[in-house]
């Protein structure tokens, strides 16, 4: 069963009690929530997502709920939950849906320590991982939509997956987050961009996400295995430019970008070096998507 | 003991793991956690020191650093001993 199977009504009640069981990946997370804005956020962004069934293994449990009091009602907002506790101080209650996906990023970052996870939009072709890791403001989401919008399966545009022993990126296949002026470069780029209602005045601007292409989904079970890391920067008014970058600097950049490199110690210094062995690395600037998108594709075809 | 007779060596086997790109070199110390990003000249001092089986000296390394065509004579002994202090500070060598 998909998120699609569900009719609105069925949607809604299944994240009141006992909770919408979502598969990403290799991730299943326990939803609950009372807010219609979380419900038609999943029913837009997760309609191909597989659901497991209501009384299957969870790894993470969360609810996303006004909080008690006064704050129900009066200038309302919108509290996060994971096991129970409340992580994040609130939020208005028009950011309830893009607050379950900035929790959801939260719960895999702090706690798949099975992986060394790279802040990091993941793509593939043939087989092959295209790492991009970035701060935000780079530009990196805005180039993951319209490269996964344009033949590149999406792996994720957040969380980097890494699995140390067997080096592959797995899979986490969900909404990719847009901002600003983003938004309309997307919806613009391409009539298959299925975005979600706009949100104004988050820490991060104006928000809108984007629905992940239906076969990242449908092979959110393939991970892939890591051949270019480029460290992408949008620069306005520039030409695409892909400049090859040292490796020493490349691993470097890394080790800022991963979430858990403590956690793993030596195994992260391991599982980088076998990342940047077995990898190309560039820095790509780029203003315009229709310059950038052939970079890409002479990356893939072996230009 | 005057600097030329001090030998430097790395930590023991298992303490530092290192990887050597295009002359430059990455470290991570088990003992501390941290990761290190070693320029050129800074690399050679790093190898010369670590595949010398008793340790390097002072004299050994500027040689390193001038075969390396990164400095010459004067220059390159001011420049391993500036290195080398900058290894001990973070612990990745010691003379003895």
């Amino acid at each position: 069963m998909i998120v699609a199977d569900l009719a609105p009504h069925e949607l809604a009640r299944a994240l009141a009690s006992p909770g919408l069981r979502l598969r990403t990946g290799r991730i299943v997370t326990a939803i609950r929530s009372p807010i219609p804005a979380v419900a038609e956020g999943i029913g837009i962004h997760y309609a191909e997502h597989p659901l497991e069934p209501a009384e299957g293994f969870a790894d993470f449990h969360v609810h996303v709920r006004p909080p008690n009091g006064a704050r129900r009602f009066f200038r309302r907002q919108v509290l996060f939950h994971f096991e129970g506790a409340a992580p994040f101080r609130p939020l208005p209650f028009e950011q309830s849906f893009p607050m379950l996906e900035w929790g959801l990023n939260w719960c895999i970052s702090a706690n798949c320590h099975q992986y060394l996870i790279l802040h990091a939009a993941v793509l593939e072709r043939g087989g092959r991982a295209l790492v991009m890791p970035a701060p935000p403001g780079s530009g990196k989401s805005t180039l993951c939509a319209a490269l996964a919008l344009s033949g590149w399966r999406l792996l994720s545009d957040e969380l980097a997956l890494i699995d140390p022993v067997s080096l592959e990126v797995h899979a986490v296949p969900r909404p990719v987050s847009l901002k600003n002026a983003s938004i309309d470069v997307i919806r613009s780029f391409s009539n298959d961009a299925r975005l979600g209602p706009l949100v104004h005045n988050t820490n991060k601007g104006t928000v809108a996400h984007m629905k992940p292409p239906t076969r990242s989904v449908r092979e959110a079970h393939l991970p892939a295995t890591p051949a270019w890391v480029v460290f992408p920067r949008y620069d306005a008014g520039s030409a695409a430019r892909l400049a090859p970058v040292p490796k020493a600097q490349a691993f470097m950049q890394l080790v800022d970008n991963a979430f858990n490199y403590d956690v793993h110690g030596r195994r992260a210094f391991d599982t980088l070096v076998r990342v940047v062995d077995g990898g190309a690395c560039f820095e790509f600037s780029y203003s315009r998507l229709e310059e950038a998108l052939p970079v890409f594709a002479g990356l893939a075809d072996g230009a | 003991m005057t600097v030329d007779s001090v030998v430097w060596r790395v930590p023991p086997p298992g303490a530092v793991a290192w990887r050597e790109w295009d002359g430059e070199a990455v470290l991570y110390d088990e003992r501390t956690g941290a990761t290190h990003r070693l320029g050129l000249a800074a690399a050679v001092v790093w190898r010369t020191i670590a595949e010398a089986k008793s340790g390097a000296s002072h004299p050994s390394i500027a040689t390193s650093l001038e075969s390396a065509d990164l400095a010459d004579g004067e220059t390159a002994s001011e420049l391993a001993k500036a290195i080398i202090e900058d290894l001990e500070r973070l612990g990745l060598v010691e003379g003895k």
